[in-house]
């Protein structure tokens, strides 16, 4: 089994509304000759504004857009080869940014089902992946319900149990926290944690706020459908300039390090978080006070 | 005399039914003619359908609502007028963009107001000219609009009818953060020109606190927190508690407090706590920090 889940190699992709009445139009590519690899057991967040073409690189992972250039390969499995969709489902599955929009069932536990019964898995391990899912995402008290009585983050973690019960190795999650109240995001952003961590599953997380992309392994920046920045949480924010050009801010917690920094308090570099923030800050004192 | 008013308004859902909810629970607030106030809470916390009886949407199940201290439910007329004087912008607006044209959606309220032609063509262009829209999407079908446009045609049909109340809910949500700057940028521009009173609703705290002047926070249906910015955000503790996000900065300093710190709690913003931080750093080593 190769090292890598998903690879890229020169990807071109472009949207073209003109292709119906047969005139292509020259569109502005959403995603410009990309290449990457994610390897298996990664948590990759990919930030950019909108329209960058991140949303774009999501679909091709597993073939709901094919590349126009290029070749994207999915758990070892070409893209483009329409032969191999559903192993390329079963390798790669999405979570989108609507939780209104991807659920199909009237219960709970049916709409987790939907996955592998497509699948053609056997009725019992259905029944046993079904609880095993919702449990994983804190739910199974719940496999009973409506789910329009559920609220948005809740309905965001059932359809995040459809694709575990799909035994997927990889999740690629577009934007899932966007519509999401405070504690909404909370409990996505620690059931995503969860998968990766304890699951092993590999995670590309698309999304454009900076505090959950210093909680992956990987930042990738995406502008004008090219990638222009790929590197540990640290690396990526360090480069501060660049970011502020796309139009991304640097997580709040990092902008006030620097400031205090430049006053002349003694805070080490790359501090991204609340906590670590606090921590240099009381660090500081504690020095400055002895 | 303030331009809107509640009394003990409560509304219930499902009443008389197992499902009974109340949904908000003996709210009475008064809204300034001209002031921006921000009303937080999370989802489920009854702001939305609060301001759904500010305009007449919703009938209470006890208590008033008064537009310039009449009761908006004396008779059909002061219903109508109610529709008229506050405009209320749902959350994802541009789910309910409808019409052939950017233009022709925008002038649907103006048009129910049985305006003149030509009045209404004064709105329409002042509206799409406070939301940024340019002059030649106006002809576009909505549906041919990215994202962030739908959204700035669907509050511009809002601002159209130049309401004295303008109510938005949720009006960032979903964006990303340029697409956030955008929204908050023009609804202060149009405050800050037409003076009129604007109520914005948010789980974003930031959001409310780059505009708002006086802020209500709702929890569990009722009325948790009332005051300036100020007040309010010096309870960053509580807030959390609420399931409510507090700026990155209000976190750190909660953080140095509970580490036994000297420092204030009231801090929300990255100027407030780098003067804080200046203070207690010259304070403690006799003027280490320049």
């Amino acid at each position: 089994m190769s090292e890598n889940i998903i690879e890229f190699k020169n990807v071109t992709y472009a949207y073209d509304n003109a292709a119906e009445d047969g005139n292509p139009i020259d569109a502005d590519p959403a995603v410009s000759n990309i290449s990457l690899a994610i390897k298996r057991g990664e948590f990759v967040a990919v930030l950019g504004h909108n329209g960058s073409g991140k949303s774009t690189l999501a679909k091709l992972c597993n073939a709901i857009l094919t590349p126009q250039g290029g070749a994207v390969m999915s758990g070892g499995f070409d893209t483009a080869d329409e032969s191999r969709v559903l192993d390329i489902r079963r390798t790669v599955g999405m979570v989108f940014q609507n939780p209104d929009n991807q659920i199909v069932a009237t219960v709970v536990e049916d709409d987790v089902a939907f996955g592998p019964e497509n699948l053609g898995v056997e009725p019992l391990e259905i029944r046993k992946r079904v609880d095993e899912a919702l449990t994983a995402v804190g739910m199974y008290g719940f496999r009973l319900y409506e789910p329009h009585k559920l609220s948005g983050g809740q309905k965001q973690r059932v359809a995040i149990a459809g694709v575990i019960a799909m035994r997927t190795d990889c999740i690629v999650l577009d934007e899932p926290t966007a519509m999401l109240d405070p504690r909404g995001r909370l409990e996505v952003m620690d059931i995503i944690k969860k998968l990766n961590r304890e699951l092993g599953i590999t995670v590309v997380l698309i999304t454009h706020f900076m505090d959950e992309a210093v909680q992956a392994g990987r930042v990738i920046v995406m502008d004008e459908g090219r990638i222009i920045l790929d590197g540990t949480p640290k690396e990526v924010f360090a480069r501060k300039e660049t970011l502020r050009g796309t139009g991304l801010d640097i997580p709040q917690a990092a902008a006030f390090a620097d400031r205090l920094r430049a006053d002349g308090i003694p805070l080490p570099d790359g501090i991204l978080t609340a906590e670590e923030c606090a921590d240099a800050i009381a660090y500081a004192y504690a020095y400055a006070n002895n | 005399m303030s331009i809107l008013k509640t009394t003990n308004l409560t509304h219930l859902y499902g009443q008389k039914t197992l499902f009974e909810v109340t949904a908000v629970k003996n709210i009475s607030i008064e809204i300034e003619e001209g002031e921006f106030l921000g009303v937080i809470g999370h989802t489920g916390s009854g702001k939305s359908t609060l301001i759904q009886h500010f305009n007449g949407l919703l009938k209470p199940d006890s208590g008033n609502v008064y537009l310039d201290g009449r009761d908006i439910w004396e008779s059909k007329e002061s219903v109508r007028k109610a529709r008229f004087a506050v405009g209320l912008c749902f959350q994802y607006p541009e789910y309910q963009l409808f019409e052939e044209t950017v233009y022709r959606d925008i002038s649907f309220g103006p048009k129910n107001m049985g305006l003149a032609e030509d009045e209404i063509d004064r709105r329409v262009q002042r509206a799409a000219r406070f939301v940024g829209l340019r002059e030649e999407l106006l002809s576009k079908s909505p549906f041919d609009l990215s994202g962030g446009e739908k959204r700035r045609a669907a509050i511009a049909g809002v601002m159209a009818m130049e309401p004295r109340v303008l109510i938005l809910d949720e009006p960032t949500a979903g964006l990303d953060p340029r697409g956030r700057d955008t929204v908050l940028g023009f609804v202060k521009e149009y405050r800050q020109e037409t003076g009129g009173t604007v109520v914005l609703v948010s789980h974003s705290m930031d959001d409310i606190a780059r505009l708002a002047t006086r802020a209500v926070v709702m929890n569990r249906s009722e009325i948790a927190m009332a005051g300036t910015v100020d007040e309010i955000f010096s309870r960053g503790g509580e807030l959390l508690e609420m399931g409510l996000n507090v700026p990155q900065v209000t976190r750190i300093f909660l953080d140095l407090r509970g580490r036994g710190l000297p420092v204030s709690a009231s801090v929300y913003t990255n100027e407030q706590g780098e003067k804080e931080l200046l203070r207690l750093f010259q304070k403690g080593n006799g003027g280490g920090a320049q």
